[in-house]
């Protein structure tokens, strides 16, 4: 790790050079980490777009963009996308009014089993899903939750709760208890404490929880299908059927209208994605 | 995701058989998706509700009935796949919906990884605990299972009356609870820029596979039914004629030990495959390396590469070639789910699937054979597939096709 | 660190002792409530169907397991008690045992190298100011919202042999002979491009922290960069790495998509297999098995976070009094 930008005791005429060594490992790094993440993604948009492309071009031979109207024509997206963007805000909803309390509550209080109920969340998520779907069916029908909207919230639901329940927790533990007693002290009721005092101090932490929340709605195919045919097929279970059934530039088509969202959700909170509320949640306490 | 459905379409092998010189490769493409330029050979349609019902006889859904609406899956696993729930959806769908206006049907891609497995699970449960079917008809790899389960509903004359154009063969496999509505077959698919010659039998593919290591390739028979038709078509071999029906009617286990032989060539084949035994996961995805001239030849479904062709999306080099006797072929079935609140309107569309017009459409979207016996196909249809108009093997039973996968993955791909 | 204690409660009604009492409940009660309330949904619809699922791998068939072992074959039924038949099944496979030990080291390599690789991003996103800083942290962040779907698809496709990545090698005249698609090395790269953004955010956070004093304090005795993040750094940052690997561990032994997608025909993950099983070869229970051995995996993982983590509150605890002390 010669290669950090703060000058190592190096002297003379060799701490040009190695600066300069140092720049173009540094460049060299940037470099490889922009091709490794961001080539394949690069090969597709590029995909989109080729009406004949075989190795060993290393570029299509022609150009269309006849699969965008392929895929546009079909209707195919407009129900998808409409369906995931009712869900996803739903279940982030849903997820924080079951789990903030339950953030608050392990950050400020002290009750029995607190650090066992944390852990139960996380362990239980460690089973693998698709045991759980195979599992899980027969409790749905007991509960007359297939096929429901209910039962598609509750599924996603079970995705978001570690995340929604560990980082709001991390953040409202950062805010200084005296800052909440001294708006105690002027008259501030609990409630108004919490809002005026509590909540915005919380607040990155917060975002980040919901955020992680809405893109793992977003993200979640299998349950979805499972519990939601015929009525409800969000983006990514149209998807995962499309991405093996489709000619290569129409399954690229997809997956980039697919991206979309995301990626305006990307530039929209990508500050808040680097706070340290995400770090935070991750510490047991 | 590319996805390992067994397909249901590819199953017994031998007596299908489909001979060489395939014409469907050379059918008018059409366009999928664009219902328009179909109505080449079609007969025109009648488009009242009463006509057809009046023409065919039967329990057809009332004109004068109360709009319902249907929920049909689909998840056939090649090429085609997406675009044959567009079929469904483009095609046989608006001209259904222009025929029997109070009818709506919804169709719903089943082809997610799990989807349809797990569709299945709650088609049974809700069988289980008398609740409404999540679908009325189901057009997909679970219908084996469905079969062994009893899920779906008798069908007879009277619910459909064209039943009676259907090989009764194929009716009986299905226990009257399915009705094949078209048919295809697996075939070599090959660069001719790379092979002159083709093999024509299956043990000069075998020695072929061996004289051009890295060249052959099959997709993984869970993942598909070209690569499991290759894979059918070898371990039958060692089965003898008179065990060959076993497979299709009932389960027992002791008849896979005649497999073992099969396996063992199969595993024996191995470091001949491309990149020493590389099975790509899907009928799509063989295809897509025959595209990029990975590999000189794979089995491909019939109807899937012609369509693949169509779309330009493999080099204009590449030719089909049929086997003599040829690899297996299979029928596509549909069957209306017990627990289906809409039965009625639900057998009026699979009676209205097995109409001229619409196996005229079969035929000319999804490329595939016609579900009613030949010679109620129509005329241009015949016409098409003259050469090679033969019945349809019935489906094996789905534990047979279950074991099968596993088997193969135990000895071949982990061997 | 939480706040454990309680502001004293501030009496500004003067109520009666008995109200007093009611509230001094009511303060653990009530954040009980609310804290089990995830904690309930959880036990529901993922704890319960676990113990079900338990059930059913140790050959109990009926009751809720009666849908899905009606649709099973080759299922291992026990008449009375338990029966381990079904774990037998499948160390008795070697293809299973395979799985199982491709599922163990892809995690391990893929964690190993996440935590390498992540490491020296942090360190980058931490030291390296200006243009290259900022690009880093817009780069390593972009993982994070590509479906996972899209990225292995895309991912393999340029990866694979003869894909795209080829291509431009053959182009610039360098051989390509092998390339990582559709290999257990390409589940451990994809793996590595989609943990990435998580691995970074906590890593460069908690370098964030490292007071400035305490870097220039060791450069100033002339300790060596690698001595820094060997002795400074890496102590100061354990709970963090520990974080990173328990859960990017525990969500690779189970993957699906990623393994499914790039991964080779044999040996698959046992993500992977499971599926299979469940789904292509009709054998709910075998999948069911292999689900809790994975589980199982996990759990090993989580109780070694809850000690790490009991480890570094204990530190954090004696720091604080012997800071208290000094005052």
């Amino acid at each position: 790790m010669t290669t950090l930008t703060k000058p190592v005791g190096i002297v003379g005429a060799s701490r040009r050079s190695a600066r300069f060594a140092a720049g173009g490992v540094r460049g060299l790094l940037v470099v490889g980490l922009g091709l490794f993440i961001l080539a394949p993604l690069l090969m597709l948009v590029l995909w989109a777009f080729a009406a004949d492309w075989f190795y060993p071009s290393a570029f299509p031979s022609a150009w269309t963009i006849s699969w965008w109207s392929t895929v546009l024509g079909g209707n195919h997206l407009s129900s998808t996308v409409l369906w995931s963007f009712i869900f996803a805000p739903t279940v982030t909803i849903v997820s924080a009014i079951i789990c903030m309390p339950a953030a608050y509550a392990f950050a400020r209080k002290d009750f029995p089993g607190k650090r066992l109920m944390m852990m139960a969340i996380f362990a239980t998520n460690a089973f693998p899903k698709m045991g759980l779907y195979i599992a899980m069916a027969s409790l749905f029908y007991s509960l007359n939750l297939m096929g429901t909207f209910v039962g598609v919230v509750i599924i996603q639901l079970l995705n978001t709760l570690v995340t929604m329940t560990w980082i709001p927790a991390a953040a409202f533990a950062s805010v200084p208890v005296s800052l909440e007693e001294a708006a105690r002290d002027v008259g501030a009721g609990p409630i108004r404490t919490f809002f005026r005092v509590t909540f915005p101090v919380a607040r990155p932490g917060i975002i980040v929880a919901l955020i992680l929340a809405f893109l793992a709605s977003l993200d979640e195919a299998q349950g979805t299908f499972l519990v939601g045919v015929p009525k409800y097929v969000t983006m990514p279970v149209q998807m995962y059927s499309l991405v093996s059934g489709y000619p290569g530039p129409a399954t690229a088509v997809f997956a980039i209208l697919l991206t979309v969202p995301s990626l305006v959700l990307l530039v929209l909170v990508r500050k808040h994605v680097f706070s340290s509320s995400l770090a935070q949640g991750y510490r047991l306490r | 995701m590319r996805t390992s459905q067994v397909s249901v379409r590819t199953k017994n092998s031998r007596k299908y058989w489909l001979a060489a010189g395939l014409s469907v490769a050379t059918l008018g493409l059409a366009g999928c998706g664009n219902s328009s330029s179909s109505a080449g050979n079609a007969a025109p349609l009648p488009t009242s509700a009463k006509a057809l019902t009046k023409a065919q006889g039967g329990n057809g859904y009332p004109a004068s009935a109360k709009p319902v609406t249907i929920t049909i899956n689909t998840d056939l696993d090649d090429p085609i796949a997406g675009t044959n729930k567009r079929v469904y959806q483009d095609v046989f769908v608006p001209q259904f919906e222009k025929a029997y206006p109070n009818i709506h049907v919804k169709v719903i891609d089943s082809k997610d990884n799990s989807a349809d497995q797990a569709l299945y699970s709650r088609i049974i449960a809700a069988q289980h605990s008398h609740a409404a079917s999540p679908v009325d008809i189901t057009d997909s790899s679970i219908l084996p299972q469905m079969i062994q389960q009893n899920a779906g509903v008798k069908i007879t004359p009277v619910d459909v009356p064209l039943m009676k154009q259907v090989d009764p063969t194929l009716l009986k496999a299905t226990k009257y609870l399915a009705i094949p509505y078209r048919g295809s077959s697996v075939v070599l698919a090959y660069n001719s820029a790379f092979v002159k010659s083709p093999p024509t039998t299956l043990s000069g593919l075998l020695s072929w596979i061996r004289q051009h290591p890295g060249k052959f390739t099959y997709n993984t028979p869970s993942s598909g039914g070209s690569g499991e038709g290759f894979v059918q078509a070898i371990v039958n071999q060692n089965v003898p004629a008179s065990k060959e029906n076993t497979f299709a009617t009932g389960y027992e286990p002791s008849l896979e030990s005649y497999w073992e032989k099969g396996f063992k060539t199969l595993a024996a084949l191995r470091p001949y495959i491309y990149h020493k035994g590389f099975y790509p996961d899907g009928n799509n995805a063989a295809l897509q390396l025959l595209a990029n001239s990975s590999v000189w030849m794979v089995p491909a479904w019939s109807d899937g590469a012609s369509s693949t062709m169509a779309q330009h999306q493999l080099p204009s080099t590449v030719k089909l070639s049929q086997l003599s006797p040829p690899l297996p072929g299979g029928p596509a079935d549909l069957m209306v789910v017990k627990g289906s609140k809409h039965q009625r309107a639900a057998f009026t569309f699979i009676n209205y699937m097995l109409s001229q017009p619409e196996q005229a459409l079969v035929a000319d979207y999804m490329k595939g054979y016609p579900g009613v016996e030949w010679k109620y196909a129509p005329a241009a249809v015949r016409k098409e597939f003259g050469a090679i108009a033969k019945s349809y093997a019935p489906a094996w039973a789905s534990q047979f096709n279950n074991d099968l996968s596993q088997k193969w993955q135990d000895n071949v791909a982990a061997g | 660190m939480s706040v454990v204690t309680e502001a004293p409660p501030v009496d500004r009604t003067g109520s009666s002792r008995r109200t007093r009492r009611i509230r001094r409940i009511a303060r653990r009660v009530v954040p009980f409530g609310a804290g089990s309330l995830p904690v309930l949904v959880t036990l529901a619809f993922t704890g319960f169907p676990v113990v079900l699922a338990v059930l059913y791998t140790l050959g109990k068939t009926g009751g809720f397991n009666e849908t899905i072992s009606r649709v099973g074959q080759h299922q291992v039924q026990a008449r009375h008690g338990l029966s381990l038949g079904a774990y037998r099944n499948f160390f008795a496979s070697h293809a299973l045992r395979a799985d199982l030990f491709i599922t163990l080291w892809v995690t391990l390599a893929s964690t190993a190298a996440l935590v390498a690789l992540a490491w020296m991003l942090a360190l980058f996103v931490r030291f390296s100011g200006g243009w290259i800083g900022r690009l880093i942290s817009t780069l390593y962040v972009v993982p994070m919202f590509i479906p996972s779907v899209i990225a292995s698809y895309a991912l393999v496709t340029f990866w694979e042999q003869n894909g795209k990545l080829a291509a431009i090698f053959y182009q610039l005249g360098i051989p390509n002979g092998w390339m990582p698609g559709f290999t257990s090395t390409g589940v451990v790269l994809g793996l590595v491009w989609t943990n990435i953004p998580f691995a970074v955010i906590l890593l460069s956070s908690s370098l964030q922290g490292v007071p400035e004093v305490l870097i220039e304090a060791a450069r100033d005795v002339g300790s060596s960069w690698w001595r820094i993040i060997w002795s400074v750094l890496l102590p100061l940052n354990r709970l963090p790495t520990i974080i990173v690997i328990v859960f990017t561990a525990t969500g690779t032994l189970g993957n699906f998509t990623i393994p499914d997608i790039m991964g080779p025909n044999a040996p698959q993950m046992l993500g992977v297999a499971m599926t299979k099983y469940y789904q292509s070869y009709g054998q709910p229970q075998q999948a069911e098995v292999m689900a809790v051995l994975v589980f199982l995996a996990a759990l090993v993982l989580s109780a070694f976070y809850v000690a790490s983590s009991r480890a570094d509150r204990k530190r954090n605890a004696a720091r604080g009094s012997a800071r208290a002390a000094v005052k």
